[in-house]
């Protein structure tokens, strides 16, 4: 047992500081110092269990220390830092105070030792992060908020359900590998599968993302998607459904994202995508395959979040984000355009970019298990990567047709965590030994020998072609102001209406069930006014004689009983 | 979306013009032909038994290429509405929040 405190505390502590500073220049070292001191106490960690703490007669170990904890922890200190720098011109306090507390919860969880500490900070992620969408402050914002927090909620509900069984089940509360099959596995799987956007459980990063503020994608990106993929590293590793499921997840998205206009989407589906080469790896479960997970989390959290700083600071310029308002801003924003295009270069997985380092991890692995039709997918999915993510944002917004804009250069604090950024994955692709030496395997394999890199351009360069061939002849998909629908259509639009064609029909029924009632009990009401109303027969005044002659009537018939008797 | 309406969202949207594509195109045509020369030249790695595929990538690249623009078109006809479809509860039709930017323009 470790005597340690979670590195998730100084973050919500800072946080809780940050809502009382006023805005100046300790607000804003508290805000990039805490990842800083965050991410070296981590450094500091030693291997083991601990950081005990007492909950409800429960022994919570909210310390769990190894090398996928720690490659995690690290990755989301910097993503926070990096965030916090890009943001460090806002002045809401609200999105200084949850992005350090979201960032929190999600290292908290990464190092969680038992399940319930794992639920208590997967729901601080849900809870933090919403306000990252709220602060846009508009109406759409608004509704996209409430829909992202209901999921998230959702996830985490069904997490505790999970616990809760897998407690009565085995007694014990650890968080470790799990094989799929009772119900309490599929709990906690389904609810890992929420966050980590599972086919047809996807929707809410593409509705969420993009709606939220400008820095808050940034930090988004980073966060709760990973949080997720760790999860699964950690509990489901080597199930082969995860292999399907990431497969599904590497393919669909790429033909939404060639489609997409509002280019943050695009981001928000390739997101998705190599969500799914993560999953594929997490399911293969080989040691070679669980250290490309571990790898293209760090990597893509690093080049996603060059994108969406690149993408966001000409949104901080403009105002606009999508495709067909965009274009020729490359002239008058160089810088953030050079360090878009490293991202965009590393997301392809270009020889000597990082993507290149991380993903070839998990292609290889799956290649080593035998999976030809999904190693195939991911072929796949890697060349559709390079028309969306690797060519499409940085040519629609900074090339393509000119927009007439002429918009400043990104603020210097941007292009500084740009550069920063864009560094990481430059370095990493060119020597990846420093990341691998931090992966949770050993790591014997060499990314640079000649065939691969080879078959690697061949595979980019022929899809480039492609992509300018389709340029020249006009055949290339134009951007068009429009949305796609996507499985998200079911609870956006049918449901809804669906639950008012249900409520007119019950309204309707029971209109008619109040008329018929009502005619009913005015009949009734009728009778008896007609029988006990004022004309009627029970109210009549009877005469005197009459009464008379009616009780004469019953003493005679009283006599002759008696009489009989 | 009626197609009165997405012929009016393609006058508005990007025009490609093909000229600066030329000496891309030439240059990538140079580079994937070394490329497809030196592919006969690596070794065949003793893996999956679809990888001994000559020129794989190159194939994999243009059916790839294929599925999805073929899968795109369709997807599109199906797919596509209007960009308020689901305002005002989304913020897709929103013009993002002016406080929250910083729209500095330089003049040519």
């Amino acid at each position: 047992m470790i005597d340690v405190i979670s590195p998730a505390f100084y973050f919500l502590i800072a946080s809780v500081i940050v809502a009382f500073l006023p805005h100046g220049v300790l607000r804003s070292a508290l805000l990039l110092g805490t990842p800083i001191v965050a991410g070296l106490q981590i450094l500091e960690l030693p291997t083991g269990v601990g950081g005990a703490i007492e909950l409800a007669g429960l022994t919570l170990e909210t310390v769990r220390v190894d090398k996928l904890s720690i490659i995690f922890g690290l990755i989301f200190c910097f993503a926070a830092f990096i965030g916090n720098l890009y943001a460090i011109h806002v002045k809401d306090r609200i999105q200084q105070v949850a992005a350090l507390a979201y960032a929190g919860s999600a290292v908290g969880a990464v190092f969680a030792g038992d399940l319930v500490t794992l639920f208590l900070f997967w729901e601080g992620t849900a809870l933090t992060s919403v306000f990252l969408i709220w602060a846009r402050q508009t109406e759409g914002a608004y509704h996209t908020g409430m829909r992202y927090l209901i999921i998230q909620i959702a996830s985490g509900v069904i997490l505790l359900g999970g616990v809760v069984m897998i407690y009565r089940e085995t007694g014990s509360l650890a968080f470790e590998a799990m094989t799929l099959g009772s119900l309490a596995t599929w709990f906690i799987f389904i609810a890992f599968g929420i966050k980590c956007a599972f086919p047809l459980l996807h929707n809410w990063v593409q509705d969420a993302y993009p709606a939220s503020t400008i820095t808050g994608m940034v930090i988004l990106s980073s966060f709760t998607t990973k949080l997720a993929v760790y999860a699964l590293a950690r509990g489901f590793p080597g199930t082969e459904l995860l292999i399907y499921i990431g497969a599904v997840m590497a393919v669909f998205p790429n033909f939404y994202a060639v489609i997409e206009n509002d280019l943050r989407r695009v981001l928000a589906y390739s997101l998705n995508i190599q969500l799914g080469f993560m999953v594929v790896g997490i399911g293969v479960g080989t040691e070679l395959a669980l250290n490309g997970v571990a790898a293209h989390a760090v990597v893509h959290i690093l080049y996603k979040a060059l994108l969406l700083m690149a993408i966001g600071a000409v949104m901080f310029r403009t105002g606009k984000s999508k495709a067909t308002e965009l274009g020729g801003i490359g002239k008058s924003m160089p810088m953030t355009m050079m360090l878009c295009i490293i991202g965009a270069m590393a997301a392809s997985a270009f020889p000597l970019f990082s993507g290149y380092a991380s993903k070839s991890l998990i292609t290889s692995g799956t290649s080593q298990a035998g999976h030809a039709g999904v190693w195939l997918a991911l072929l796949f999915a890697s060349a559709a990567a390079l028309y969306h993510t690797g060519i499409k944002v940085p040519y629609a917004a900074f090339f393509a047709k000119d927009s007439g804009m002429r918009p400043r250069e990104a603020p210097t604090h941007m292009l500084l965590a740009m550069s920063m950024t864009a560094f990481l994955c430059i370095a990493i692709g060119i020597y990846p030994d420093p990341l691998y030496a931090l992966l949770p395997n050993a790591v014997d394999y060499t990314p640079y020998t000649m065939t691969h890199v080879i078959k690697q351009l061949q595979l980019l360069m022929f899809s480039a072609l492609v992509f300018v061939v389709l340029m020249r002849i006009g055949l290339y998909p134009s951007e068009i102001k429009s949305v796609n629908l996507d499985t998200d259509v079911v609870y956006r639009r049918l449901l809804p209406r669906m639950i008012t064609r249900l409520r007119n029909v019950i309204s309707s029924l029971f209109m008619f069930g109040t008329w018929f009632a009502k005619g009913k009990a005015k009949k009734l009401v009728r009778a008896l006014h007609n029988s006990h109303g004022p004309e009627g027969r029970m109210a009549r005044v009877w005469p005197n004689g009459a009464m008379v002659m009616w009780i004469a009537i019953i003493l005679t018939a009283t006599l002759l009983v008696n009489f009989v008797r | 979306m009626s197609d009165k309406q997405k012929d009016k969202n393609m006058t508005e949207s990007q025009e490609q013009n093909p000229k600066p594509f030329d000496r891309i195109f030439y240059a990538l045509m140079v580079i994937c032909g070394v490329l497809f020369v030196a592919g006969f030249f690596t070794k065949k790695k003793a893996g999956l038994a679809v990888e001994s595929i000559p020129a794989l990538y190159v194939i994999a690249a243009l059916v790839s290429a294929l599925v999805l623009f073929l899968a795109v078109r369709i997807m599109r006809s199906v797919l596509m509405r209007d960009e308020n479809y689901y305002a005002p509860k989304s913020t897709d039709s929103e013009a993002y929040p002016l406080e929250d930017t910083d729209r500095e323009t330089i003049h040519d």
